[in-house]
């Protein structure tokens, strides 16, 4: 392709020029040139490497629908569209998927082996001896464009909420038209399109409406709308449509600024999306130099460049016609292979009726073409157009079923969409608005030009994914026929480009092949994105920290003071342990604390879920396993809520604050959950007059004090309260006060050692914690983290839900089976416990795990083992392991076939091919007796 | 061990935390007793003294009022400590107190409307009955307060830090001109 610069150029400013790189190349261009347009005006013919075979590959389009000029450009995106890409002075950019450049890329070679590798030839190749050895470098040469890592972008995407009575997408005539139609009725507009100016094809082809030139009249509507209030988005992609009609937008970032996104709500939509220029089918349409008709013009009346010298303009409509006249006009020596035989030819073009192009020829750029009547004739750019596919990727997102139109040989919207509005291109009408008085000379009268089977070389159906007419033919001999195997087998369609320009010939081939008609074979479904969006789009400001962000602790900046290394557990920014050295160490020596005299614990995660009324109690009868409505006021007790299925969701202790009034302390990972479920079923069984449900667990902190010396420091802290054990026995509560503020005080562990839970409101939570501290210090009292603490509990046996529970277990795996047997109400998971299933005698149950192979602790995870006809078979695993410091030794728990009764067996454990041997032992390993609760 | 105290970074000092932009200000109130209703909503409003609740994005008057969050469920601002117990009332509505657990935004200005655009996805002229509206991705209760240009949300404590790291990274409360819609 030689193309060269002319005058004119409406989209360019020739004051302001501008230079930048391309594979290490100069390449000059003006202020306003897409990085496409300077390389074309550059005589680059060779963009990119296509997808598979490395073929030299061109440039196709000029917009959205470009399948091969694929870029990287340094410190930006992968992947972008040079056709929409603004080229920028002094910018890096290098072609995709060539190596070292795209005018010589070391894998040209590959294309020599195409026939050993057609479509879906990974399906029956690289098995022997596994496919695992090759994937790698297959995934290394798969791929386009390469992520730059320098690129560590600090700005995200704004995302914006807009409401508006008429969204309309796409400005070009048919949009415009209906976006001020909207306006001047008094209603809300919002209109966008991808393209930098509104206008659509009126920036460059011919036609006058209302009296003015096409483009002059979308600028002065384009005044209107946004003088009347109108919102207008230039470089805005209407992506997709989503349930209920909402539509994202992507903005683009102007001047490096990230892009935007739009999640607009409308009443009504108008889809003015224009239509997509196909390629003709031959042999060798891929060369370089090969483009689509309209993409000439557009480089020609927006950007002032001509496509060639010696141009080629292949057709089967008439709306190619203005090209070829635009061309000659600027001097280029232009001949028309019509495919149409009867159509009456312009004066001034060499037009030659009734031919087509067979097969072009060309090493590295299109030099001639090869028609049907044999002759040969020399080019330097073919501008081929094989017809237009309305872009109906919105409606039929929107659920929209499409019809075919022989007329236009295309699919069109068929049936109409509540709130969906189809117009101009996109419904299949190539004409300007009549109703507003436009003008244009075009008639389309459009003859059938679709690939036919058995070409003896190869014809390119989807550039950007490399499948050619051969690989729909090898399709349909492998009986892969519908067109959604066709899709998938020969992943045409399947590209960045999403098939835009070849998507119809595919189907058309296919029909010929199968001997159906076109809408016979029908088309894939349309899913969002029409067009690429940054994953940024969607992240939002929900990146880095904001993408999963852990709820804050009301005494974070204490424990930062204290030296805390934080974790996150269950959603919550927690301690780990405090201070600095090794941290083994620092946990131990923080769980001994705890064990021989006192330790303080943040426990404020701790569900605090209110239930509320007189129903409370007979409701929580059904939700727990245990009976609660026995529990008298200012009690506690602990017990298990079950799934419908009968396996343990959750633990925990309930509280009876009085007579009608609840709390359900649940696990701090688990109070949504909990919450969900209380709330669920107060809905559905109870009367909803007489039960309420409040989450109250970030009104209130919880501090806690373990160990032998607990009681003795609450003693100094004065809350109002007798310690006795007769006014607080283990497993009670009791109303104190501090400060002048109401408190809880229960008496619930988690260590096995006395210890006092302080529920204190929240913003309370600093300065009695402060006086924690500061009372503590004639203690010895240490802080206590969540490490410790785990070990802690774990030295009893106490479970963790979902560490030491799976999906399936079920109490009497814990041993818990009275309620199942003495309860006489109904309650969750009642039934599923009655099940074969629940009694079945191999069930996995709880136990305690001695390692006795002086290996050390045993892997959390490793499995039980035992001999089967089958090789070794699991028979349960280790939920938890740890170093205990009260007994100075390894222990563990699981979950182990028929534990309970295996007492004292030695069992073997395997871990990464790793043996061990355990004996089974009680869950709790530390005084069973209980005897320091009270200690 | 992983230590997350680096990646996140400490909650603001609320009592001095603001943002500040071209047309709006961002900080923390404090003082406002909270109270989670729920049942006979209208007997409560009668009890004590409230007039009528306000829904999503409504406005707010006075120092007392009640913001509907539910069918059943509102949140009532401004009773003095020790005026309503805490627990179940025999009128048939159960209260429980939460202005700890909550932390109040205050936010003021001429570009409210542009902030709630990137802040809520209902519409602003037509909110709903229910200010439990999810704003920054969190679920708030988010109404005016005497008029259209101070707009409060109450979120939950824990999540407040995350909150207000959103609202810092609003182009709205940068100093460069910013898009508005």
């Amino acid at each position: 392709m030689t193309a060269w610069r002319t005058e004119g150029g409406s989209a360019i400013d020739r004051a302001r020029s501008l230079r930048f790189t391309f594979d290490g190349r100069v390449i000059e261009g003006f202020a306003g040139d897409t990085v496409a347009s300077a390389l074309l005006a550059g005589g680059v013919s060779v963009l990119g490497r296509s997808f598979k075979y490395h073929r030299p590959r061109g440039l196709w389009g000029a917009g959205v629908e470009e399948p091969n000029a694929l870029v990287d450009i340094a410190g930006d995106m992968p992947n972008t569209r040079a056709t929409q890409a603004l080229a920028v002075d002094g910018m890096a950019v290098r072609s995709v998927n060539a190596d070292p450049s795209a005018e010589k890329d070391r894998h040209a070679f590959l294309d020599a082996f195409a026939r050993f590798i057609p479509a879906a030839f990974y399906y029956k190749t690289f098995m022997v001896p596994d496919w695992h050895s090759f994937e790698p470098r297959i995934r290394q040469m798969a791929g386009l464009g390469v992520l730059d890592e320098a690129i560590q972008s600090p700005a995200f995407a704004e995302q914006i909420n807009h409401h508006c009575d008429v969204l309309v997408v796409g400005a070009g005539p048919a949009g415009l038209l209906a976006a001020r139609t909207a306006q001047r009725a008094g209603k809300r507009v919002l209109l966008c399109d991808d393209g930098r100016q509104v206008g659509g094809s009126l920036l460059f082809r011919e036609g006058a409406i209302e009296g003015k030139a096409g483009a002059d009249w979308a600028a002065d509507v384009a005044a209107e709308l946004a003088e009347a209030g109108a919102l207008v988005l230039t470089g805005t992609t209407a992506f997709g449509i989503y349930d209920h009609h909402l539509v994202g937008l992507n903005q683009k970032g102007a001047d490096g600024a990230p892009d935007r996104l739009w999640r607009v709500r409308s009443t009504s939509i108008v889809l003015a999306t224009g239509a997509i220029e196909r390629p003709l089918p031959f042999s060798n349409n891929d060369l370089p130099g090969i483009m689509s008709a309209e993409a000439a013009l557009v480089y020609l009346r927006r950007f002032g460049i001509v496509a060639g010298r010696k141009v080629m303009i292949a057709t089967n409509n008439g709306l190619a016609y203005e090209t070829a006249q635009a061309l000659a006009a600027a001097g280029a020596d232009v001949t028309v292979v019509d495919y149409r035989a009867d159509v009456p030819a312009p004066a001034g073009l060499r037009v030659l009726k009734g031919r087509t192009i067979v097969s072009a020829t060309g090493r590295g750029a299109v030099n001639a073409v090869k028609l049907s009547d044999g002759s040969v004739l020399e080019t330097d750019a073919v501008l081929a157009s094989g017809g237009f596919t309305p872009s109906v990727h919105l409606y039929c997102q929107a659920q929209g079923k499409l019809d075919w139109r022989d007329d236009i040989l295309a699919f069109v919207p068929g049936r109409p969409v509540d709130g969906v509005d189809v117009v101009g291109a996109a419904a299949g009408d190539f004409k300007l608005p009549a109703e507003i008085g436009a003008t244009e000379g075009r008639e389309f009268g459009i003859v059938a030009a679709w690939p036919k089977p058995n070409s003896k070389e190869r014809v390119w159906i989807d550039l950007q994914n490399d499948v050619t007419a051969k690989d729909v033919e090898l399709a349909v001999r492998e009986n892969f026929v519908s067109v959604e195997h066709l899709k998938r087998y020969t992943t045409l369609g399947m590209a960045t480009d999403q098939g835009k320009t070849s998507n119809v010939n595919g189907l058309a081939l296919m029909a010929e092949l199968t001997g159906r008609r076109i809408p016979e074979v029908g088309t894939t479904t349309y899913r969002p994105p029409f067009t690429p969006v940054p994953l940024a789009s969607f992240a939002g400001a929900r990146s880095g920290t904001r993408m999963k962000p852990l709820r804050r602790l009301p005494l974070e900046q204490q424990h930062r003071a204290d030296g805390a290394v934080f974790r996150d557990y269950g959603g919550w920014l927690r301690p780990a342990y405090y201070g600095d050295g090794a941290p083994d160490e620092r946990i131990q020596a923080e769980a001994r604390a705890a064990r021989n005299g006192v330790a303080l614990f943040d426990g404020s995660p701790l569900g605090k879920i209110e239930v509320i009324g007189p129903d409370a109690a007979p409701f929580l009868d059904f939700i727990y396993y245990n009976t609660m409505s026995t529990l008298a006021p200012g009690r506690c007790r602990y017990g298990f809520i079950l799934t419908e299925g009968g396996n343990v969701y959750d633990d925990g202790v309930l509280v009876r604050l009085d007579e009608n009034r609840f709390v359900v302390s649940c696990s701090s990972s688990h109070v949504a959950g909990v919450h969900g479920l209380l709330e669920e079923w107060r809905q559905d069984r109870f009367d909803k007059r007489r039960i309420f449900i409040h989450n109250a667990t970030a009104e209130m902190a919880t501090l806690t004090v373990t160990g032998p010396k607990a009681r003795a420091l609450m003693e100094v802290l004065d809350l109002g309260i007798a310690l006795d054990d007769t006014a607080l026995p283990h497993m009670a509560v009791v109303s104190g006060v501090f400060e002048g503020v109401a408190l809880r005080i229960a008496r619930i562990s988690f260590t096995g050692e006395r210890s006092y839970e302080i529920s204190v409101p929240a913003d309370r939570a600093v300065a009695l914690w402060a006086r924690l501290r500061q009372a503590g210090e004639a203690f010895g009292a240490r802080l206590l983290g969540l490490e410790a603490l785990m070990i802690l509990r774990a030295e009893k046996g106490y479970i963790v839900i979902g560490k030491d529970t799976d999906g399936t277990s079920r109490p009497m795996d814990f041993g818990l089976t009275a309620p199942l047997e003495r309860k006489k109400v109904e309650f969750i998971g009642r039934r599923s416990l009655l099940t074969e299933d629940a009694a079945l005698a191999d069930r996995r149950q709880f136990v305690g795990l001695e390692a006795i192979d002086d290996k050390g602790l045993l892997p959390t995870g490793a499995h039980g083992i035992e001999p089967s006809s089958a090789g070794l078979r699991s028979t349960g695993y280790v939920t938890s392991s740890y170093f205990s410091p009260a007994l100075q030794k390894p222990i563990a728990l699981g979950l182990i076939e028929r534990g309970l009764s295996r007492m004292g067996e030695v069992i073997e454990l395997q871990h990464l091919r790793q043996i061990r041997r355990a004996r089974i032992v009680s869950a709790c390993a530390f005084d069973e007796e209980g005897s320091r609760l009270h200690a | 061990m992983l230590d997350l105290s680096r990646t996140w970074r400490p909650e603001p000092d609320w009592a001095e935390a603001h943002l500040t932009g071209p047309d709006i200000t961002i900080r923390a109130i404090t003082g406002l007793t909270q109270r989670l209703v729920s049942g006979d909503l209208g007997r409560f409003l009668a009890r004590y003294d409230l007039g009528g609740d306000v829904g999503g994005l409504a406005v707010a008057s006075g120092e007392r009022y009640a913001v509907r969050l539910a069918r059943d469920r509102m949140l009532a601002i401004g009773l003095a400590p020790g005026e309503c117990a805490d627990g179940w009332h025999e009128e048939g509505y159960a209260v429980t107190t939460v202005g700890a657990g909550q932390r109040v935004l205050e936010m003021r200005g001429e570009g409210l409307r542009n902030l709630l655009g990137r802040a809520v996805t209902v519409d602003p002229d037509r909110a709903g009955p229910s200010a439990a509206i999810p704003f920054g991705g969190v679920t708030c209760a988010v109404y005016f307060h005497e008029g259209p240009h101070a707009l409060r949300v109450h979120v939950e404590r824990g999540l407040a830090a995350f909150l207000w790291e959103w609202l810092e990274c609003q182009p709205l409360l940068s100093e460069k001109q910013v898009f508005k819609a």
